[in-house]
């Protein structure tokens, strides 16, 4: 074939041979271009993902120190892993590629978008999710809602994010609201309990009197305080100090919590502090009820309400222990009848 | 001159399709699986053909593979820092750390415990020319002499491994350089290590096709699975009381994605983490009693926990129980049961 090409081009003329050589050079061009064109990422074009992202991911350092962290993420990269990835290795985090959702802080990006062009990002790394609105006014992406947090209390400064400046003076985009994080699809395994104890309490107990165990918001088994003043978490409370104490006193066979009740909880979590504490709910029903599902479920469905509450404030489910105490007697003075008891566990470290 | 000027039309038409096909006549190959996915440096394996870069990629796989078994160098337990690389073996070593599952931290100069060195160096030696590769991250240093021939390239020394307690429990796989085919020998095995040493033959009928061939990913996830499942420890039962229970349910038999639901079991398990605890995984519910993909879930459990500082030999894999048959070709959800067992003090 190229033999043939140059007894061709030799039998042209001149002239013809001069177009000849300069279609040749458009072609070893043409031939070339689509290599050239590919950059590092092998993404073109990011587009606005990459602003928004940008944004998003700026806060992150005022909430997992980075140099002392690592982020994961999956086999599967996208435009938005990409992006993430290159940022969040520019700030100084450790890269993991893993080989399915390994890993305390695995990365998960989604973008939305409403029917009015408002779109969404929303970043989640372990149990934490970031969530942001933007706008676009005049071909620019603006901020045009607060910074939503779940699964942490932390605090954050929104205008140190990328496009804090762009946001000016509205107080809705320049504030920064706690939320809880995305129900778990398909739910959380039981963890039971084991202990001989335990076990051996439920052979003897057969169907009278209170159960001995439940399974509280988070599918753990918990032990009743009733029987067990220590509780299931003793280990993790023992060399605890409590720094603060709440009762919230429930309405007699309720589960509402009321205006009085959101106070005193907000009240303890000024004193939180995520590196340090752990707060114990200890729902308590004791005493007669008329309700169908007993003492059991009422105490354990008012610590389930707290623990709602603190989630939907933002406290991460690592750092909530949610116990229950039930009887259909009154118990002494260590547990309310019809409230949950709030205890607010500092390390001493 | 009307011949002429057919034959010019006819030039015109075929030039661009012939300029094309000479331009792929010198094939560039496709880098991008040589280099790292961030901070890589293509202008280094520019030029370079494809069996130079599928060399230097055997070696790094095979240095990368040793350190991966290491319980020091552990992916789930360490952050490794790199800089940009400036060479091509550099790009390729930064590129089988990233598909062994470490965690880079990129840094600007040699910031860092555990900063990734390498080095290349070439040698005239009794043996003739050889190369030797050198890998160090802190006190661990991993070296091994190659030499290159029109087969490809082969070992021509031990490996040499340095800093580590576990050296001697290395497993190399060094199969893949079998595949080059040829007609060879090479040696095989640690330096000053109890594990065998051998020689290995290499036979033109070795030769495997390039698709055929033992993958990076396969070779760095089989080492990383040694290790992990190596590390489980044995323990008697009589010296520690149950605690918790709790039943993982995976999609399907080949999965390795635990999803968010079992992912927060294993931190609500680890939040009640005591020191001396052990956990035990039964992962194999076979009738057979064999079954690798139990235990690449068992390992991935494993993995959980140690994410969260739970060291390895904490972790217990239980035998399989013969609870149930299933066909190879049943893709239903499989269980993997946990028990948390606490140290009696």
């Amino acid at each position: 074939m190229t033999k043939t090409l140059a007894a061709s081009l030799h039998s042209a003329g001149s002239q013809h041979k001069a177009i000849a050589a300069v279609l040749l050079l458009i072609g070893f061009i043409s031939g070339c271009v689509s290599t050239e064109a590919k950059n590092e990422s092998g993404i073109v074009n990011a587009g606005t993902s990459d602003s928004m992202l940008e944004d998003v991911l700026s806060v992150l350092p005022q909430l997992i120190e980075p140099r002392i962290n690592s982020i994961q993420f999956g086999p599967k990269v996208d435009e938005l892993d990409v992006i993430a990835a290159r940022n969040l290795a520019k700030a100084g985090y450790g890269i993991q590629r893993v080989s399915a959702d390994q890993g305390v802080n695995f990365f998960r990006a989604d973008k939305f978008e409403n029917e009015d062009g408002i779109q969404t990002m929303r970043v989640s790394i372990g149990e934490l999710e970031i969530t942001r609105e933007y706008a676009t006014e005049g071909g620019i992406i603006v901020p045009a809602g607060p910074f939503e947090l779940a699964g942490t209390r932390a605090q954050i400064d929104p205008s140190e994010s990328m496009l804090g400046s762009k946001v000016g003076n509205d107080a809705i985009a320049n504030n920064v609201e706690y939320t809880s994080i995305a129900p778990i699809e398909g739910g959380i395994p039981t963890i039971s309990l084991l202990s001989e104890d335990i076990i051996q309490g439920v052979v003897n107990q057969a169907t009278q009197g209170p159960r001995l165990t439940t399974i509280n918001s988070t599918k753990l088994e918990v032990k009743n305080r009733f029987y067990d003043v220590d509780g299931t978490f003793a280990n993790l409370i023992n060399d605890r100090e409590r720094v603060a104490r709440e009762v919230i006193i429930f309405p007699n066979d309720s589960m509402r919590l009321g205006e009085e009740g959101k106070q005193r909880i907000n009240k303890l979590l000024n004193q939180f502090s995520e590196a340090s504490d752990l707060i114990n709910v200890i729902g308590c029903s004791n005493g007669a009820t008329k309700l169908a599902i007993g003492n059991e479920g009422l105490a354990l469905g008012r610590a389930n309400r707290i623990t709602e509450e603190l989630l939907t404030l933002g406290v991460p489910n690592r750092s909530i222990l949610d116990d229950a105490c039930w009887s259909p007697k009154s118990t002494g003075v260590d547990f309310p009848s019809r409230g949950v008891v709030i205890d607010l566990m500092r390390s001493e470290s | 001159m009307i011949k002429d000027r057919k034959r010019f039309a006819a030039l015109c038409l075929a030039t661009p399709v012939l300029a094309l096909q000479l331009a792929c006549q010198t094939p560039t190959p496709n880098v991008e699986p040589y280099l790292p996915r961030l901070n890589s440096t293509a202008d280094t394996v520019a030029g370079m053909s494809k069996t130079e870069l599928d060399n230097l990629q055997l070696v790094s796989t095979n240095l990368v593979s040793a350190l991966l078994q290491l319980p020091e160098t552990n992916p789930s337990t360490i952050t490794l820092q790199v800089s940009t690389p400036g060479t091509a073996f550099g790009n390729l070593i930064v590129r089988a750390l990233e598909e062994a599952g470490y965690s880079l931290q990129h840094v600007s100069a040699d910031q860092g415990m555990n900063y990734v060195r390498y080095s290349k160096r070439h040698s005239e030696t009794e043996a003739g020319f050889v190369v030797d590769y050198n890998l160090s991250i802190g006190m661990i240093k991993l070296r091994r002499e190659y030499i290159t021939n029109e087969s490809g390239i082969f070992p021509s020394s031990l490996m040499s491994i340095v800093g580590s307690q576990s050296a001697a429990e290395v497993i190399l796989d060094d199969n893949i350089f079998i595949e080059q085919g040829g007609n060879d020998l090479f040696i095989s095995g640690v330096k000053n290590a109890q594990s065998e040493i051998k020689t290995l033959q290499v036979r033109d009928y070795n030769l495997t096709p390039d698709n055929k061939r033992t993958t990076q990913e396969i070779v760095l996830g089989n080492a990383r699975n040694q290790q992990l499942g190596k590390a489980a420890a044995n323990i008697n039962s009589n010296d520690y009381t149950r605690m918790r229970r709790t039943v993982l349910i995976f999609d399907n038999r080949t999965t390795s994605v635990m999803g968010r639901g079992n992912k927060r079991a294993i931190s609500l398990l680890a939040r009640e983490h005591q020191p001396n605890d052990v956990y035990s995984i039964t992962a194999c519910t076979d009738a057979d009693g064999e079954d690798e993909s139990a235990h690449a879930r068992a390992v991935r459990v494993q993995e959980e926990f140690m994410a969260y500082k739970i060291p390895a030999e904490a972790i217990v894999f239980a035998p399989c129980i013969r609870a149930s048959f299933r066909h190879t070709s049943d893709e239903s959800p499989v269980p993997v049961t946990i028990e948390q067992l606490r140290f009696n003090y």
